[in-house]
């Protein structure tokens, strides 16, 4: 009886190491240089890039509805808008360098409205150009203003209910959310203020990274986070407090897009995956080295994304109707973020010493 | 007999041998027993990364860390005029809407007027003191300048930065570019006051505030030499200021001329004075008494005292980075010249903090904050000539130089100085005069080796 337990035990091992074996021949053994350049050219470049052409669309389907106000151009703005969200939460996966520096995340992306300045300077001000939006304060301008005429603050707004100030304060809106994207873009290309070069020369000429290792680490900084402003402010404050004036994009109600976007965000770059375009990846770096770490950290994005999809009604009702699925999301995106704070960064440091 | 005494002899050779090795950790000058990398001891942390200056001191209970974070929230908070469901209050004047804003990831903001990452202020006062010794208030403007306000209310003034550039060269050829700044005021909602005199302030840095703030008064007094009775040219003296709360004249620790005694005075009057937020410290407007007073509909509070304090206890429990590269024979060679040409003088390398039995990290604590808290005369280059209770016109407080080689990660580009004038580190070194004139002069005279060595050790830091 003993010996045949013992006969399984072996033949499971053999099993075992078996499939370890197929699993490591098909990880290629990248290096850290092609990590960080590849990271650069397959996620942060091409992402930008889209942001920029999503807020050019949004731009023209702002500019056509303030021309011609019609419930199909309100529709068109919408979408918009949502489009070019999906692209701008997934870059947030990636808040590193200018993004944060230069505050290009606060000019576009601040909330909650200030519903009492913001009628106020749609009652009073005389000009809504680009220009004034840029003067003004950061709950003023982005995102999140255009979100509130677009959709009207109970999310019941129709071509016609939209005022001719609302319509000119909008162009200005998406004119800015423009400029600023279009800013952060050229902020990395090489051609404007070429960032991207710190990343990829990091431990050689990188002002900002005398090392790779500090370079790699803050690109997994930048994973996790995103999952604790997710995990811990973006979904845990409006939960905490029962309050859905308090999410981050309630007249839409896209918050659970937002949240997921970001999670995705974060889940290419360690992938380096976007647009099915692949390259050499944090994660192939991980398995290559710790492939348990990396099934460990493959296996907790999937399951935050899970969690967020089993949410199946609008984040500002989920506050109220879903909590249980709510904090199930909660906890596995935190266990992400502790995941990739502490055995990711460690494996960094022990991995990558130059 | 003879065994004997070789016995003895190997006692008292190994009695001597463990006396040499053995560190006398109370001694605060012997460096060799301690890991020179924990600039705040128990209260350092390693991190490279943008959130460098971000982290909590370690050991916090559940319920602290809680405040803790609750703190950071309302520090990140942006702030919206009054009446709102949430975060109302700001102004009607204010420099900027959320305290992350000027404190960009816990550290400075931009040397700039009314932008979003604006952290320029201008204190202004009329010669004389007031009933406590401090700066006379500007009539109508007060003793600062609120150059931002709500939709329909006039910002007290406009504020425009320029620079003049001046050619500095080293003995042996190499230059720096010195960057002087001129504030040129506009468009004031009244008149300004004849003879006021201005003060430019960029937000420092918010961590190890609680290892400055547990420093005990007998050491920072320790430090002064009013009477420079030792002749290195440096005298130092503390500050007295009146504390609003506890009624009182208190040592001054913070603000960039020592002008406020504690942390709970200091973030209250940042929110009352820089965001026009009142509080159960500061229960009056900025601009109470002005005109400007009359789109203030509530005169309530606006922040909650557990809101105002959760921010004192997270800007009191936010660690210190730790240092990098110590063993580099480079920074090694800095670290021995910071101290021989005398930087060290004021930039006090090391220190012990007071007994604080609820925050175990902040307690006796042996750190690096590179500051002796007193205030000393800069000279005329750097003078805001604008005296702040003892503080005179020339003298601004030692700045801790902890963490300021991570400037680059917390915010992109580093500033350095009062104003942010300096773009580089020796830039910043070059605008020392007065007591700081003999190192400065030492620095110049160093051979270039030396002087990036130096540069190297603060970078470290």
């Amino acid at each position: 009886m003993k010996k045949t337990v013992l006969l399984f035990i072996g033949a499971g091992t053999l099993l075992a190491t078996a499939c370890h074996k197929t699993t490591t021949t098909t990880t290629a053994n990248v290096t850290e240089t092609e990590v960080l350049t590849d990271f650069v050219q397959k996620i942060a470049l091409p992402q930008y890039q889209d942001l920029q052409d999503k807020a050019t669309v949004l731009n023209n389907a702002v500019i056509a509805l303030n021309s011609n106000t019609t419930n199909a151009n309100l529709d068109a703005a919408r979408t918009a808008w949502r489009n070019v969200r999906t692209s701008w939460e997934q870059c947030e996966g990636f808040l590193i360098g200018p993004v944060e520096d230069d505050n290009y995340d606060p000019n576009m992306d601040t909330w909650p409205v200030d519903y009492l300045q913001l009628d106020s300077f749609i009652t009073n001000s005389t000009s809504f150009s680009a220009a004034t939006v840029q003067g003004l304060g950061q709950s003023l301008r982005g995102f999140h203003p255009l979100e509130f005429i677009l959709w009207g603050k109970s999310g019941l707004a129709t071509a016609d209910s939209i005022s001719a100030s609302q319509k000119q304060y909008m162009t200005g809106l998406s004119q800015d959310i423009l400029s600023t994207v279009t800013a952060l873009n050229s902020s990395w290309a090489a051609s404007g203020s070429n960032f991207q070069s710190q990343v990829i020369n990091a431990g050689g000429g990188s002002t900002l990274y005398t090392t790779r290792q500090e370079a790699l680490l803050a690109i997994a900084a930048g994973m996790a986070d995103i999952c604790d402003e997710v995990g811990n402010g973006k979904m845990y404050e409006p939960f905490a407090a029962y309050d859905s004036n308090k999410s981050e994009s309630p007249f839409s109600h896209n918050s659970m897009t937002d949240f997921t976007s970001n999670i995705r965000g974060a889940q290419n770059v360690y992938s380096c995956t976007y647009n099915s375009a692949t390259g050499a990846s944090l994660s192939s770096f991980v398995s290559s080295r710790n492939l348990s770490l990396d099934n460990k950290i493959k296996q907790q994005y999937a399951a935050a994304l899970t969690a967020l999809g089993n949410v199946s009604v609008n984040f500002e009702t989920a506050i109220y109707s879903q909590r249980t699925q709510l904090q199930n999301a909660m906890n596995a995106i935190k266990t992400l973020q502790a995941t990739l704070d502490g055995d990711l960064k460690a494996f960094i440091i022990s991995y990558v010493k130059d | 007999m003879r065994k004997f005494s070789v016995i003895i002899g190997c006692v008292l050779a190994a009695t001597c041998c463990i006396m040499c090795r053995k560190a006398d950790p109370a001694t605060p000058g012997n460096d060799d027993a301690f890991d020179p990398r924990l600039s705040g001891g128990a209260a350092t942390f390693f991190d490279i990364s943008s959130g460098t200056f971000s982290a909590p001191i370690p050991g916090l209970s559940a319920h602290d860390q809680y405040v803790h974070t609750l703190g950071d929230e309302v520090f990140e908070q942006p702030f919206v005029a009054a009446p709102a469901p949430k975060f109302g209050g700001l102004g009607p004047a204010f420099n900027n809407t959320a305290c992350a804003n000027c404190h960009h990831n816990d550290g400075f903001g931009l040397p700039s007027f009314g932008a979003l990452g604006s952290s320029l202020l201008l204190r202004i006062s009329i010669p004389g003191t007031d009933e406590h010794g401090g700066p006379n208030a500007a009539p109508g403007f007060g003793g600062q300048l609120q150059n931002v306000a709500l939709l329909g209310v006039q910002p007290e003034v406009h504020v425009d930065l320029s620079y003049t550039d001046q050619l500095f060269t080293f003995p042996d050829g190499a230059t720096a570019t010195m960057h002087t700044p001129l504030y040129t005021l506009s468009a004031p909602y009244i008149p300004l006051p004849s003879g006021y005199m201005l003060s430019p302030r960029l937000g420092p840095p918010v961590f190890g505030l609680g290892l400055l703030e547990n420093i005990p008064e007998s050491t920072i007094l320790s430090f002064a030499d009013p009477l420079d009775k030792n002749g290195d040219g440096i005298k130092g003296h503390a500050n007295y200021v009146f504390n609003p709360y506890t009624q009182k004249k208190e040592l001054g620790r913070f603000g960039l001329k020592a002008n406020t005694s504690t942390l709970q005075v200091q973030v209250a009057t940042a929110f009352q004075q820089d965001m026009g937020l009142t509080s159960y410290v500061q229960p009056r407007k900025s601009v109470y008494g002005q005109l400007q007073m009359q789109s203030v509909t509530d005169t309530g509070k606006d922040l909650a005292d557990s809101m105002l304090n959760a921010v004192i206890f997270y800007v009191r429990s936010l660690s210190v980075p730790a240092r990098r590269n110590v063993s580099d024979p480079v920074v090694k060679r800095g670290e021995f010249l910071f101290k021989q040409v005398n930087c060290s003088g004021c930039h006090t390398p090391t220190m012990y903090t007071g007994v604080d039995v609820s925050l175990p990290a902040l307690s006796y604590q042996r750190i690096h904050p590179y500051t002796d808290l007193l205030v000393h005369d800069l000279g005329p280059g750097l003078a805001d000539n604008r005296p702040d209770y003892l503080a005179s016109g020339t003298e601004w407080r030692t700045a801790p130089l902890w963490g300021m080689g991570l400037f680059v990660k917390t915010n992109g580009t580093p500033y350095y100085l009062h104003d942010g004038r300096a773009r580089t580190i020796p830039e910043a070194i070059l605008w020392h005069g007065g007591e700081a004139q003999s190192a400065r002069d030492k620095f110049v005279a160093l051979p270039a080796a030396d002087r990036d060595a130096l540069v190297a050790f603060l970078r470290s830091l």
